[in-house]
């Protein structure tokens, strides 16, 4: 009601204001050049200004803003009268005119009705305004309610406010709000293990469920992570992708069978060990260093109780277990530590067997890839002398010597400068192609694969599109073992984004998303195929994304050069993009200048 | 033999850490605190040198930080390796002796020189800017040349506003063995002149920034006493050496 009232108090008031200011047009358009006529309009121009007065104290109730204050013309003292009355009625812009037309009163009236118009939509225009502006007061922040002794009315009931209050106005110079993101120092810790996905994996299946205790696992597994590879008999677990629910599902149908006397219990028994490994390595550094000692020791201690046939195996895995131990080890323990383990190795009899070996070549990698220059020459050398002793075995230990050159020679080119790195890579694919020729394996084919996408990058267009396609006929090779698919997926992915930045080859961005869309939907994802699904949203376009890929991956797993490289170019893109969100980008470049010093 | 403990440490002589025993007479400093604290010091410069150091190798180190570094590089290199620690300050000195000693390493060499671009004898205060009164003593200078190395793989230096004169004084050993470097950075004033001075060598510099608090700390403590501070280091190697630090910021 009082909002009614007040609006018609307003109508009357502009109504009133057009008239007198048509009265005044009018007389002043009429007024000649006489000395009298000048006095007059003077007289009246000081009438016009105490009446614009009156009406503008008649106002004053109303809510007003100093913007709007400011742009109301001013009634200036005049030098001489004529100016005051051109300067206030700005309907007439040409006022020296008005003297050449004086004394035509057919004139003069067609000036006033002109007057009269302009002046309708001077204050039409002027109404206008002002309600604009009041809107945008009422909608714009305002620090008015932080002073306020009580709360503000809500908006319907809230009286007009009496005085314009201080507006807030974003400006291009003020501080960015960075004084609100989190923590002050944030050391990139990994998130919290996710317990989420366990509410996907099926219930553990009973005790006494009937079926294959292989089928039982697989059907378990909905998201396909964990898998059994290697010997029918002795088989090893392959995680294609972080599997903590399934894990557990696991673990549960291999406890309850363990306990039984049969071909499944043994499996069981076998199993369980390995997948206990590999569930340490999402636990913290003290828990999972106290379960790994354990599993180990556990598996050294009954390497006495077993058969000729099942002993062999029994040691070969102890050392990848001991491997894994030692991998969690800090520092100078972990050299300590791997040196202490092959030496062993060098003198136990046990290692002439070639799934010793084998697990001996695994040693002398791993400890090669913790280690810098010379030092990790010296381990790649090691590496080679057990692939000899394993060539020498029979055919299908060399053939499974030949692909452990072929990987010796690929963290040879990787420990290299980037443009020395081709004659290493170039052996590494002979070896590989030759071993993948006697023995076609998925692992085989996606060795091949990679080599053949690493050298990609470093050969001449035209080599590079043969490189590419070599990688990719493995690539699809790989596929089709279910073990290997999550990384024969993500292979695929970096071969099409190596192919895509070959000098006059178009980028498929189609392609590239889709293999983008397939590796996410295959669940969680290792660190290499993070990284390429990282690329394909900065290739996407999707720069933002492309940055928490990078960043996620920093946090969970070592960061690279190539996610850091990765991270650096997706905040550099991300910066230009229009209405990106500053404060989001400020926090991600500062945990990737964190990233990027701790290395 | 009893031991230190962090709560303690009145009563109990020696804390038990990651590379060994150790101790300190004083914990008024950050790497007896650190070392008092976590059992370790620096660990994230272990982490990343203790992948270069081989067995057999010589290893320099200026600024004795109580042994710190000596007592794993001391097991990385072997017994047909060498590490030498110098350490000009008297009871610094003393203690990085005493936890040598107690660790049984005799293949780790200890000088009481600060090590400069020459010989003589010098005030701690005109050396260390900054030092307390009470804390200045007199310390004898030497060089890296004039300890005669037979064999040098990595030259670590901890001690501040030392580079530039250390490298000054090691030309020759310098030429000779061609060792990595690795050294912290004095600060904003000097860093420039310190990293100018190992690139003149005909060597390439690399970034390294590591915090001085390890989560994986091997006390498993963690209250961060450093909270957000770091080292500004430099890993340096010839250039025409087959070391490529890719993924760190070259300088």
């Amino acid at each position: 009601m009082k909002g009614s009232s007040s609006s018609r108090l307003r109508d009357r008031l502009v109504v009133a204001r057009i008239a007198c200011l048509v009265l005044l047009a009018s007389v002043t358009g009429a007024c000649g050049n006489t000395r009298k006529e000048e006095e007059e309009r003077s007289r009246h121009a000081r009438q016009m200004r105490d009446v614009a007065r009156m009406l503008d104290a008649m106002e004053a109730s109303e809510p007003v803003d100093l913007a709007t204050i400011m742009e109301t013309p001013v009634p200036i003292p005049p030098k001489t009268t004529r100016r005051v009355a051109t300067s206030y009625v700005r309907s007439e812009p040409h006022a020296p005119g008005g003297r050449a037309i004086a004394g035509w009163p057919f004139i003069a009236l067609g000036g006033a009705g002109t007057g009269t118009a302009a002046m309708l939509l001077l204050a039409m225009s002027r109404r206008r305004a002002r309600h604009a502006r009041q809107r945008i007061v009422k909608d714009a922040p305002s620090l008015a309610s932080h002073f306020a002794g009580r709360p503000p009315d809500p908006p319907a009931a809230q009286a007009p406010s009496p005085s314009p209050a201080w507006v807030y106005r974003r400006s291009a110079y003020e501080t960015p709000d960075l004084h609100v993101t989190g923590q002050p120092v944030d050391l990139l810790v990994p998130p919290p293990p996710d317990a989420g996905p366990a509410i996907d994996a099926p219930m553990p299946v009973s005790h006494g469920s009937r079926g294959d205790l292989r089928e039982r696992l697989s059907a378990t597994d909905t998201l396909a992570t964990l898998h059994l590879v290697g010997d029918e008999r002795f088989p090893d677990i392959r995680c294609s992708g972080k599997a903590i629910g399934a894990e557990q599902a696991w673990e549960d149908i291999l406890v309850a069978q363990a306990h039984h006397d049969d071909e499944d219990a043994r499996l069981a028994r076998w199993l369980l060990p390995a997948l206990r490994m590999h569930r340490a390595r999402d636990l913290p550094r003290r828990d999972a260093e106290r379960l790994l000692i354990g599993i180990e020791e556990d598996t050294a201690r009954a390497l006495d109780g077993m058969d000729s046939d099942e002993q062999p195996h029994g040691f070969a895995r102890w050392i990848r277990f001991r491997l894994a131990c030692i991998e969690r080890l800090s520092g100078a323990n972990r050299l300590f530590a791997s040196r202490d383990l092959l030496t062993r190795l060098a003198r136990d009899p046990r290692c002439d067997h070639p799934l010793a070996l084998d697990a001996c070549i695994d040693a002398q990698l791993a400890w090669a890839s913790w280690l810098l220059g010379a030092a990790a020459a010296k381990r790649l050398d090691e590496a080679e002398r057990y692939c000899d002793r394993l060539a020498a075995i029979g055919p299908d230990a060399a053939t499974r010597a030949l692909r452990r050159r072929g990987e010796t020679w690929l963290h040879r080119a990787n420990a290299r400068k980037p443009a020395e790195r081709l004659p290493d890579l170039e052996r590494a694919q002979s070896l590989l192609d030759d071993a993948h020729a006697r023995g076609a394996e998925a692992e085989t084919a996606l060795l091949v694969a990679r080599t053949a996408q690493q050298r990609a990058r470093l050969l001449t267009a035209e080599e590079a599109a043969a490189a590419c396609s070599h990688a990719l006929l493995h690539a699809f090779l790989a596929e089709h073992d279910p073990a290997w698919r999550v990384d024969a997926l993500a292979c695929r992915l970096d071969i099409q984004l190596t192919y895509e930045a070959l000098p006059e080859h178009a980028t498929e961005a189609s392609v590239t998303a889709a293999l983008g869309r397939s590796l996410e939907a295959a669940g969680p994802l290792p660190a290499s195929a993070r990284t390429a699904v990282a690329e394909a949203r900065l290739r996407g376009g999707d720069h933002a994304g492309a940055a928490a890929w990078c960043e996620a991956i920093c946090r969970t797993d070592a960061p690279d050069d190539r996610v850091v490289r990765l991270w650096r170019d997706a905040c550099r893109r991300w910066a230009d993009d229009r209405d990106h969100d500053t404060a989001a980008l400020a926090q991600s470049l500062r945990h990737l200048a964190i990233a990027r010093s701790t290395l | 033999m009893s031991m230190k403990h962090a709560t303690n440490d009145q009563i109990l002589p020696f804390w038990q850490t990651r590379y060994g025993l150790a101790t300190a007479v004083t914990v008024n400093n950050a790497v007896a605190r650190s070392l008092q604290l976590y059992g370790e010091w620096a660990e994230h410069e272990a982490m990343l040198l203790s992948g270069l150091i081989e067995e057999g190798q010589t290893v320099l180190e200026f600024g004795g930080d109580f042994a710190a570094h000596a007592l794993w590089m001391a097991q990385a290199v072997g017994p047909p390796g060498q590490v030498h620690v110098a350490e000009p300050r008297r009871i610094h000195f003393q203690q990085v002796c005493a936890n040598v000693a107690i660790n049984g390493l005799d293949n780790v060499f200890t000088h009481a020189v600060w090590l400069g671009r020459g010989k003589g004898l010098s005030s701690l205060g005109s050396l260390l800017p900054g030092t307390r009164k009470d804390a200045d003593e007199k310390v004898r200078m030497a060089t890296v040349d004039s300890l005669r190395l037979e064999a040098l793989h990595l030259l670590k230096v901890n001690q501040p506003n030392a580079l530039v004169d250390v490298l000054a004084g090691a030309t020759e050993t310098l030429r000779t063995h061609r060792p990595l470097i690795y050294a912290r950075l004095s600060g904003m004033d000097t860093a420039e002149a310190e990293v100018a001075a190992i690139k003149a060598l005909g060597y390439r510099a690399w970034s390294h920034v590591p915090y001085l608090y390890n989560a994986d700390n091997h006390a498993g403590i963690d209250a961060n006493i450093f909270p957000g501070l770091v080292q500004q280091n430099v890993i340096a190697a010839p250039a025409d050496s087959r070391f490529e630090f890719a993924e760190r910021l070259e300088l």
